[in-house]
């Protein structure tokens, strides 16, 4: 049986090095590194997706007065704060050579709501990608994923909110016009929960070992524990220092032909 | 020189348009927002493209069709989506007629 690769692996405090290490894994898996799963945190932040600016989605006066750090991913979707209370969760691996947009959204975000499942939960994808739980009839979204592919490697990384400042969420997270006029679409996406309101009692051994177990039945794979290869952390440190730590990247929103001069080998 | 920025809503993800149309072109256009396409940085290709392009629906839907004839791939949004943003940022910069 194939293995699945566990990595514990987060900087807290910099959620600009913890994105470049994002980028890191993909790369490695794109080389044939192992099935990556990989748990992290950041401590106070809000992350936006590639397609995003800063200024249009965060309430810059606020995160600045709170010091809440602003960082851009690679991966499209929307911005989401985070605080020690939201588990971050990514899976890497390789899969069809033609890049697939159902085999992230369908097939590989399954594995996490799988997890919430063996947890007891009623749980369901929505709307591409909105993972939520139902509890009677009231659904709750309590977490979003974005993911990636090139190359025949896929990368699919996601929220889980068990317990964060939810409050500070929704002062720090600007939210359209457009986006709270629009009444076709579910409107779950703006009854976010915490998962322990629903049930007291769970925290992040428990997820982790859902997760784990469901990634390794739904892609077939015996799970080892490990930690980031010497070629990992140093194109981290690399893609950190060319691109994820710049304002260029996070704020001004240049895409990754702009940092390529520096290095990504 | 006219501004013209339109949010549309798609069922995952609002596109936001930004265009700067300087004498009846296009100067600068900005598609943000928490939409997805693939590839990525295909997107950046359609600003590139719209960037010098006539400040017409005709002109830049027929850069639209192009571009989304090349096979990118979008999850929750369709090329509708996209035309519709363009469009309507067009309408808000003044740009009307050629429906």
């Amino acid at each position: 049986m194939g293995r699945l690769r566990v990595l514990f692996y987060e900087t807290p405090d910099n959620p600009f090095y913890s994105l470049a290490f994002e980028e890191a894994i993909f790369q490695s898996v794109m080389r044939g590194a192992d099935t990556t799963l990989r748990f992290w945190r950041h401590s106070n932040a809000v992350i936006i997706g590639y397609f995003q600016k800063a200024d249009e989605e965060v309430n810059i006066e606020y995160a600045r007065k709170m010091n809440i750090s602003i960082a851009r991913r690679f991966t499209g979707g929307g911005a989401v704060y985070h605080d020690l209370g939201c588990l971050l969760w990514t899976v890497a691996t390789r899969g069809p050579e033609k890049g697939s947009v159902s085999y992230l959204y369908d097939h590989l975000l399954e594995g996490f709501v799988n997890a919430l499942r063996r947890l007891g939960f009623t749980a369901a994808r929505e709307n591409v990608n909105d993972v939520v739980v139902t509890i009677g009839d009231k659904s709750f979204k309590v977490s979003g994923a974005a993911g990636s592919f090139r190359g025949g490697a896929y990368l699919l990384h996601g929220t889980l909110l068990l317990n964060t400042n939810l409050e500070v969420l929704s002062r720090v997270l600007r939210v359209s016009k457009a986006k709270l006029a629009d009444k076709k679409v579910s409107d779950v996406k703006y009854r976010v929960t915490n998962l322990a309101n629903l049930n007291h009692s769970i925290g992040v051994p428990d997820v982790v070992k859902a997760v784990v177990e469901s990634y390794s039945e739904l892609l077939g794979l015996d799970p080892y524990y490990d930690l980031p290869s010497r070629e990992e952390v140093d194109l981290a440190r690399r893609l950190y220092e060319a691109k994820y730590s710049r304002a260029e990247w996070n704020l001004l929103r240049m895409p990754h032909s702009y940092f390529e001069s520096a290095s990504t080998t | 020189m006219r501004i013209g920025v339109y949010e549309h809503k798609a069922r995952k993800g609002l596109i936001r348009v930004s265009l700067k149309i300087v004498e009846g072109v296009i100067e600068e256009a900005t598609i943000t927002g928490d939409f997805f396409i693939y590839p990525e940085d295909a997107l950046f290709e359609l600003e590139s493209t719209l960037r010098g392009t006539k400040a017409s629906w005709a002109e830049v839907s027929s850069k639209l069709d192009e571009f989304f004839s090349r096979g990118v791939e979008l999850a929750g949004s369709t090329p509708e989506d996209f035309k519709t943003a363009l469009k309507k940022a067009l309408v808000e910069a003044g740009v009307h007629g050629e429906a």
